[in-house]
């Protein structure tokens, strides 16, 4: 009978090396482990599995000219307790606050909930209207690449990463802008250890009473997360009156496609979708009459 | 008895990690079992086949034409050991296969094809209903009081309404686990349990007209809540079997995930509720429909009926009744015994019932409830008269007033008019009136015979007897309590005996929050006769007394063992037939105020603070009686508004904790718990029943609290934001 193999490389470039070495068999990425260890039951008896959590250059967060740079290792706790990102990225801080437990997070990495690539994972809403990049090594070219995070998912818990693509970094780009709002909610069963029925991640600049700009990305009701574009069209250069704001809830539904599953109904998640983006928007305006 | 606040004894191991539970027995030479289910809800089995691509050789597998008393022993004895010819649930047990280690089996079953002709379902309790055929009804109970008809052709008003409650998982940590030992003609049975004389009669029925004997030990168990009451006499019988064919240990440890799937479950209600009231708010009459979804098989669906229709007046004189029960069979996972047994959700519905007269009448729901709740004196419906241990009073008393009820009830009502939809949320207060009925229903105990068993040491240490089980709920701390109070010992000095058939006498299982007012007592009368014999009865003496006089004793004689045998008091009588007379020897009593806060956006329901007071009769260690208290609501809160077990065409859709949704820390509420003693004469020190009655209360207080925030009658539980968004919103978000 076969058994699994386990590899765990301290460099990108033993990682290069073990992969080669493996010929083209399928490999799976191991980080934390905490999506992955879930479906421990159905493993195929002989996977190969390399863990990518003792590479020492995907871990860490760092500052470079306009951009903030995270390792793909990087706990959500050890991101969460960041100085840098509380002060630069509050909408991210406000994200993994609402994810799993404490004894969780100092497993799970950033990585490794873009890696899972489901449209549940409450990290991916604001890393998309914060429209990062994330940095991908190859090892079949051993070079790295980057690509903008839209362009990463193609379908539920599904990338466009090929054999053996790693990610390898997030690339925040830190905006110039000051006074930008943000809000991240994400509504589940309970107010701990839940999966994200619905979730809204919005940041906006809001002068002279109305909406300048608005990115809006919502989780768990589309295949993939992606940007609310016709809303944020619809919304922009706006005055949010209650008219306005009814309007936007009704076209916001429009755009997403929610399904019924164990966690919730297709019904519902729309309702709450709205709800989201009204208490979005109700919350902006208090916001600016402080 | 001074107030004992006793860290248990059970503490220590298991927060360091050493406690030995199933999993960590090191059994040599096991196999590993694992069992071949239905996939059919109701299906007649036409072939099994093993195919030959697999290594027959690695597994052995037994079916249940080996098996010759193929039927699991309680009440009804309906349920096979395993399915021969017929099936009638998705997950039923087929075969069973052992082999040196999982994997074996996992490959194995891929090999092996059940071909079914499929046969009419009843998957649901509603096409149970509609099918109406009398062999679908496990049970039928009917209880008549005073001119019920007639009350409701003179009423002022009559209101009724449905109210449904959910299935509900156990969710203890630990799942099923159990495994036999074979050694000559004697299988030892080892396992995760509440009752092992339960599985001790099973495997008698089981083996009988065999050479085989069995005898049985509880392990260390990781949480039951009624869970492992019934179910592991199943799973005994399992690897019993398969210990017997390989003569080999057999090991049998469910995981989450089938554990969740294939084991009981709360029994889901659909209570037809109607009230025949005065214009001033008096319930004359009470009419009931009780229909319970028992699942397959009868196994303790008939009790579980019982305190269903026992509990169905709740805490109020109502004089004109008609209740009638039915516990109605359906082609899931059979249900089975839950902390509360069929007392939560009657208490809903009459507690609902209660809202919808105080709707209908305009009048607050406090003072309904407050002028029909009973008086010292009343009698039940069943004529029992409630004269002796009533500390209900007492307890509405501390609750109002640490609560604050009714001065929140006016602010609550001027917040949700004015400030809730600014600020998205709507708040609610609720208050319930809860009673359970202490030990087996009607004249259980006096069929059960209990005995405790207590022997005296020569080196003046006691050893103590019961098959009474520590499943986490505090039972050998509370035992150490009642001798060392009574002999003045300290704890070291008192021995709990091994939960072993061979070894400790039929003291009855560990239910019905019986094992500290029934076997308490009994233990305590085992102390008597130890001073009795000691010489040490109506006379003050020390512990060095006591060590004195147990040397002496030895001197003269070679052992000192003594046996109590419970009976209920002589006018406790009950009629089965009509159900009249003493349903329970005594009642455990709480009132309950819980504030909720619904939020506009999500419509989930967060409980922020929970207020009760408790009527425990005596509560034997104050700590732990506060942490059963508090368990037991958040349980109660979890039934309320968490816990949806998905049930689709006949099969349990949840896998585990990630879509069976239990509160955690983050989601229970400040808790005030008051504890009221009013004593039961026949209870040791006055104790009552304690394990099941706070959960019983916490529903209807939630769902009153809801109904309140609404301002719509929460007639079905668990309240999930999708059924609140249903309520508030009009439209349907449910389906
Ligand atoms: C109890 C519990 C609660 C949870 N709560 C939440 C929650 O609230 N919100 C939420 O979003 N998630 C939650 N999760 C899911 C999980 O913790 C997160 O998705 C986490 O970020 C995954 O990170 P990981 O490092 O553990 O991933 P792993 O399990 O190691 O990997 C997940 C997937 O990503 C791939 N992968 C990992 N790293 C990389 C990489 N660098 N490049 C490419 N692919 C990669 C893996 O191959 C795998 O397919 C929870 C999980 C548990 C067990």
């Amino acid at each position: 009978m076969n058994s699994m193999q386990y590899y765990s490389p301290n460099t990108l470039d033993e990682y290069h090396k073990i992969y080669s070495e493996l010929s083209g068999k399928d490999i799976i990425v191991f980080s934390g482990g905490t999506d992955l260890m879930i479906g421990r039951y159905d493993l195929p008896q002989d996977a190969v599995i390399i863990d990518i959590s003792r590479i020492d250059e995907l871990k860490g967060i760092e500052i470079k000219e306009d951009k903030i740079f995270i390792g793909s290792c990087t706990t959500l706790n050890e991101i969460l307790y960041s100085h840098k990102i509380q002060n630069d990225i509050p909408i991210l801080i406000k994200a993994i606050k609402t994810m799993a437990s404490e004894q969780v997070r100092n497993r799970a990495t950033i990585g490794g909930n873009i890696g899972n690539a489901s449209p549940a994972g409450d990290t991916i809403t604001p890393l998309v209207v914060l429209e990062v990049r994330v940095e991908i090594f190859s090892p079949e070219s051993n070079e790295v690449r980057t690509i903008p995070i839209k362009s990463l998912f193609c379908g539920p818990c599904a990338t466009t990463l090929k054999k053996g693509e790693i990610i390898t970094k997030i690339i925040i780009p830190l905006s110039k802008d000051k006074d930008v709002f943000y809000y991240f909610r994400k509504i589940g069963q309970r107010n701990a250890m839940t999966i994200t029925k619905a979730s809204l991640s919005a940041i906006a600049k809001y002068s002279d009473g109305k909406i300048e700009w608005i990115k809006l990305a919502s989780g768990s009701v589309s295949p993939v997360v992606k940007r609310i574009s016709k809303t944020e069209e619809f919304l922009k250069g706006k005055v949010l009156t209650p008219a306005v704001i009814d309007e936007a809830r009704e076209m916001i539904a429009k755009e997403i496609s929610p399904i019924t599953d164990i966690r919730s109904t297709k019904a519902f998640r729309l309702l709450i979708t709205k709800n989201l983006l009204g208490d979005c928007l109700y919350y902006l305006i208090r916001q600016q009459n402080i | 008895m001074k107030e004992h606040s006793e860290v248990r004894v059970d503490a220590a191991s298991k927060i360091a990690g050493i406690e030995k539970y199933t999993r960590d027995l090191r059994i040599k030479n096991a196999l590993v079992a694992g069992t071949v289910r239905s996939s059919k809800a109701h299906a007649r089995i036409e072939s099994i086949s093993y195919d030959d691509n697999f290594d027959w050789s690695k597994v052995t597998i037994l079916s249940a034409k080996e098996i010759k008393n193929n039927f699991v022993a309680i009440i009804k004895n309906d349920m096979p050991y395993l399915a021969e010819k017929e099936v009638n649930y998705i997950g039923e047990p087929i075969l069973l296969l052992a082999a040196e280690n999982e994997t074996i089996l996992i490959e194995a079953k891929k090999h092996i094809k059940i071909k079914y002709e499929e046969l009419a379902a009843a998957k649901t309790l509603k096409a149970a209903i509609d099918r109406n055929r009398a062999e679908d009804l496990f049970e039928e109970i009917l209880l008549e009081n005073g001119e019920p008809e007639k009350t409701f052709e003179n009423a002022d008003s009559i209101v009724e309404d449905i109210f449904e409650t959910g299935f509900q998982e156990h969710v203890y940590l630990e799942p099923q686990v159990v495994v036999a030992i074979p050694d000559g003609n004697t299988i030892h049975i080892k396992g995760s349990m509440q009752c092992p004389y339960y599985v001790q009669n099973a495997m008698n029925e089981l083996f009988k007209g065999s050479e085989i004997k069995v005898d049985v030990t509880q392990i260390m168990t990781g949480g039951a809540f009624g869970g492992k009451e019934d179910f592991p006499s199943l799973i005994c019988g399992h690897v019993a079997l398969l210990a017997r064919k390989t003569g080999r240990s057999i090991i049998l440890s469910y995981n989450r995930e089938e554990d969740i799937r294939f084991t009981t479950k709360r029994h889901p209600s659909r209570i037809h509720a109607k009230a025949a009231v005065s214009s001033d708010g008096k319930i004359l009459g009470l009419d009931m429909d009780i229909l319970l979804d028992s699942g397959a098989y009868t196994t303790l669906s008939p009790v579980v009926l019982a305190r269903a229709v026992l509990t169905s007046f709740g805490c109020y004189r109502i004089p004109n009744v008609r209740i009638h029960g039915k516990a109605i069979k359906t082609n899931i996972s059979p249900c089975g015994a839950f902390r509360g047994f069929g007392g939560p959700q009657s208490l809903f519905a009459i507690e609902m019932l209660m809202e919808k007269v105080a709707k209908t009448l305009k009048i607050p729901v406090w003072e309904i409830k407050k002028a029909n709740m009973l008086f010292l004196g009343d009698k039940l419906p069943t004529g029992q008269p409630i004269d002796y241990s009533y500390g209900l009073p007492q307890c509405v008393k501390k609750v109002l007033k640490s609560s604050e009820y009714e001065k929140k009830y006016d602010e609550f009502k001027k917040y949700n008019e004015n400030e809730s939809a600014k600020a998205g949320i709507l708040k609610g207060i609720g208050i319930s009136l809860a009673v359970h009925g202490c030990g087996f229903t009607g004249v259980g105990e006096n069929r059960i015979k209990a005995i405790a068993e207590m022997e005296l040491l020569n080196d003046g240490k006691v050893l103590v007897k019961t098959a009474n089980t520590e499943m986490g709920q505090g039972v050998d701390t509370a035992y150490k309590i009642i001798v060392s109070e009574k002999l003045g010992l300290p704890f070291k000095d008192i021995i709990i005996e091994e939960k072993n058939t061979s070894k400790v006498p039929n003291s009855g299982p560990t239910v019905a929050s019986r094992s500290t007012m029934i076997v308490g007592k009994l233990l305590l009368d085992n102390c008597e006769q130890i001073l009795d014999a000691l010489s040490l009865n109506d006379v003050e003496f020390s512990s060095q007394d006591f060590k004195e006089a147990a040397i002496e004793y030895f001197g003269k004689h070679d052992s000192l063992v003594v046996q109590k045998e419970y009976k209920h008091p002589k006018f406790i009588k009950f009629n089965e037939d009509t159900y009249k007379g003493y349903g329970y020897p005594v009642y455990s009593w709480s009132a309950n105020v819980a504030e909720v806060e619904i939020d506009l956006t999500s419509y989930q329901v967060e409980v922020k603070k929970f207020y009760t007071a408790h009527d425990v009769g005596k509560a034997i260690n104050k700590q732990q009686s506060e942490g059963q208290i508090q368990g037991g609501v958040i349980q109660g809160i979890g039934y309320a508004v968490y816990e949806a077990l998905s049930m689709e065409d006949g099969e349990v859709q949840n896998r585990g904790f990630r879509d069976y949704i239990i509160p955690t820390i983050q989601d229970i509420p400040e808790m005030y718990v008051d504890i009221v003693e009013d004593a039961y004469f026949n209870g040791p020190y006055g104790a009552k029943a304690l394990g099941e009655l706070p959960f019983v209360g916490a529903a209807p207080a939630v769902a009153s609290a809801v109904s309140f925030a609404i301002g719509k009658i929460a007639r079905k539980i668990p309240l999930t934001p999708e059924v609140i968004a249903t309520l508030i919103e009009n439209s349907n978000y449910e389906y």
